[in-house]
């Protein structure tokens, strides 16, 4: 009897036979040459950099400072990005109007153009002459060169992938979630809280996690509108520019920290607030 | 006064239409909207709730005009086939749910949900979260999510779609008890006769957008016309003895069935027609329902041939092909149709 009982077919586990070896090896190769691009930039620059620049880097305030700088400024970017994207992705997600898919198309742009452009674009409004810089200039706020001239235009750039987080999760979740509730009794602004928003939970994480790792890596747009005070992306620019890749002592006055060692310092942070995130997320959405 | 009124109702979505639709429901009725996927009945559900507002009508409840009300406030509670339960919320969270919103005070909250949980037999659940329920587990606490605000009335969306058969039965028996209890007025929404035939105290059949007829399940289960599948055989009827579990049934015009279930009062019974045995004479048998009548139609379906006999009650038999031609029936035959108590099937 046991004889006749066929072993269930194992998919996708091995060298599946449906495909020769050879076809295989070819996708293997091309996979691997990707993988080579995306990974060796990474282990070389880790493999440049060494303990005592590292070290250096730690007790250079300037570098302190560029890093903190780096944290809070992209911090406060996925805040605002989360406080104005969520009802932004929400509308676009839930409703369907006349001039939507346009709507959906205008908060894409800021991924397509170059990000020099982007800078401009910014210092065309916010400049301290131009019309809303001018505003607030004559309050004696700068909307440039300040953390908040830096805020704006990490917004800018990176907000749009909190709002399509959040627009792609509402139109995936069921709207008869909130119709319930309603009859229930909830109004709609709790029914938001309460329901609304518990569901779409991870992916307003997801989204500001990926704001806050594009805010954390922009230069192009700042090198324009904001490059003093220095974020850690610019800061590691000038430090390359001034003194190449390695740290730089004369005389035991330490002249640069090393462009690869803060660098290194840069992705180690980023990684760890990427993890601390996800285990958030993990965390509040459950398995 | 009746516990929902639904007049002149038309709404357009998409390619889909709701027609004039007129419907009345009485106050503390089960009144059950039976139709095939794509008929218009949820559409038509989301209207009453308030999930959009209707091209043209009205919807009353209990006297009041509630068209233009927002959801939370037409006192329509709403259970969706999938019960969506919310997720983040464990089982008594989402019982609670709709007191917490309206502002009643926490011990208050706690003493309803609780009743509530006892009506629908789930307060063992009420610690756990809502990812580990069975299906039937979830289905009774979307009930009793939407008992809990002592709502008008109540709108269940094919609230036994889900569940396998077993659990099917169970929570038919316990919709009808928690109905008898609590007397609110419920709209449950199927495509299957059965559900219908089980719990409605008068039933609606909608195809294409449109009421096509409304009445007592036995006169709109029997009915053959507008495009919805007939049941045969399905009779309204009242236990009127009971030996432990055999039940004498009548089901008027002094007929009596005998059946096996532990129902009393009114109950709905049916008995397939391929289960009825045609017999020229009154055999001794250990079948002990038997009754006869005169053949009043006669239709060739090939192999069968199906036989309206009347006598009474209407009663339709299938028999093959050779029996009917051995037996010589005619139209005007005398004859008795025969069954098992096994083979009637109280709803």
């Amino acid at each position: 009897m046991l004889s006749t009982v066929k072993e269930p077919v194992r998919r996708h586990q091995g060298v599946s036979s449906t495909f020769p070896l050879r076809f295989v090896i070819a996708l293997s190769v091309l996979s691997g040459i990707l993988f080579f691009v995306l990974v060796s930039p990474i282990i070389s620059l880790v493999a440049n950099s060494t303990p005592g620049g590292l070290l250096l880097s730690l007790r250079d305030s300037q570098v302190l400072a560029a890093l903190y700088l780096t944290i809070y400024t992209s911090g406060l970017t996925s805040l605002v990005a989360v406080l104005l994207g969520v009802p932004l992705g929400y509308l676009l997600g839930k409703y369907e109007f006349r001039g939507r898919s346009f709507l959906d198309s205008i908060i894409e742009i800021p991924l397509v153009i170059p990000h020099t452009v982007a800078g401009i674009a910014l210092l065309t409004i916010y400049g301290a002459y131009q019309p809303i810089g001018s505003i607030f200039n004559g309050y004696g706020i700068r909307l440039t060169n300040d953390v908040i001239g830096i805020v704006i235009t990490l917004v800018f750039v990176s907000s749009t992938y909190t709002v399509k987080q959040v627009e792609d999760a509402v139109r995936a979740m069921d709207p008869k979630y909130e119709l319930v509730s309603r009859s229930l009794g909830a109004s709609a602004t709790f029914t938001f809280f309460r329901v609304t928003i518990p569901n779409i939970w991870r992916s307003i994480v997801s989204g500001a996690i990926l704001t806050w790792a594009r805010a954390s890596s922009e230069v192009g747009a700042l090198f324009v509108m904001s490059y003093y005070p220095a974020v850690a992306s610019i800061f590691i620019w000038n430090l390359y520019a001034g003194y190449g890749l390695h740290e730089s002592v004369l005389n035991g006055v330490v002249l640069s920290p090393g462009a690869v060692n803060v660098a290194v310092l840069m992705i180690v942070i980023n990684l760890a607030i990427f993890v601390l995130f996800k285990m958030i997320q993990r965390t509040r959405g459950g398995k | 006064m009746d516990g929902l009124v639904v007049e002149n109702l038309s709404h357009s979505w998409k390619n889909f239409s709701l027609k004039d639709v007129q419907l009345s429901v009485g106050k503390g009725e089960y009144f059950v909207l039976l139709g095939p996927t794509g008929s218009g009945k949820t559409l038509l559900l989301e209207a009453i709730v308030g999930a959009y507002q209707p091209r043209n009508g009205r919807i009353i409840v209990e006297g009041e005009d509630v068209t233009n009300l927002p959801p939370e406030r037409r006192k329509i509670s709403y259970a969706p086939q999938n019960c969506l339960l919310f997720k983040n919320m464990k089982v008594r969270e989402n019982v609670e749910y709709g007191l917490y919103a309206k502002g009643i005070p926490s011990d208050e909250r706690r003493k309803t949900a609780e009743q509530v949980m006892q009506l629908v037999g789930i307060p063992h659940l009420a610690q756990r979260g809502t990812k580990t329920l069975s299906g039937g587990e979830q289905q009774r606490v979307s009930l009793a999510r939407a008992l809990a605000v002592q709502p008008k009335l109540i709108l269940l969306d094919e609230p036994l779609s889900a569940v396998d058969s077993e659990t099917k039965r169970t929570i038919l028996e316990e919709l009808r008890h928690i109905h008898e209890q609590t007397d609110v007025t419920m709209i449950h929404v199927t495509h299957d006769l059965w559900e219908a035939a089980s719990l409605a105290g008068s039933i609606g059949v909608i195809n294409a957008g449109k009421i096509l007829q409304v009445g007592e399940p036995d006169v709109v289960l029997r009915d053959p016309t507008r495009n919805y599948p007939s049941v045969e055989n399905i009779f309204k009827g009242i236990v009127v003895r009971r030996t432990s579990d055999l039940a004498e049934i009548d089901i008027g015009d002094n007929i009596v069935v005998d059946a096996i279930t532990d129902r009393s009062g009114e109950v709905m019974l049916q008995i397939r027609p391929e289960d009825l045995i045609v017999s020229s004479t009154s055999v001794p048998s250990s079948a002990r329902n038997d009754f006869p009548g005169t053949i009043t139609e006669i239709t060739d379906l090939g192999a069968t041939v199906r036989l309206r006999i009347a006598g009474g009650k209407t009663f339709t038999a299938v028999i093959t092909r050779q029996s009917f031609f051995e037996m010589q029936l005619n139209i005007g035959t005398p004859v008795h149709a025969i069954c098992k108590t096994t083979s009637v099937h109280v709803l």
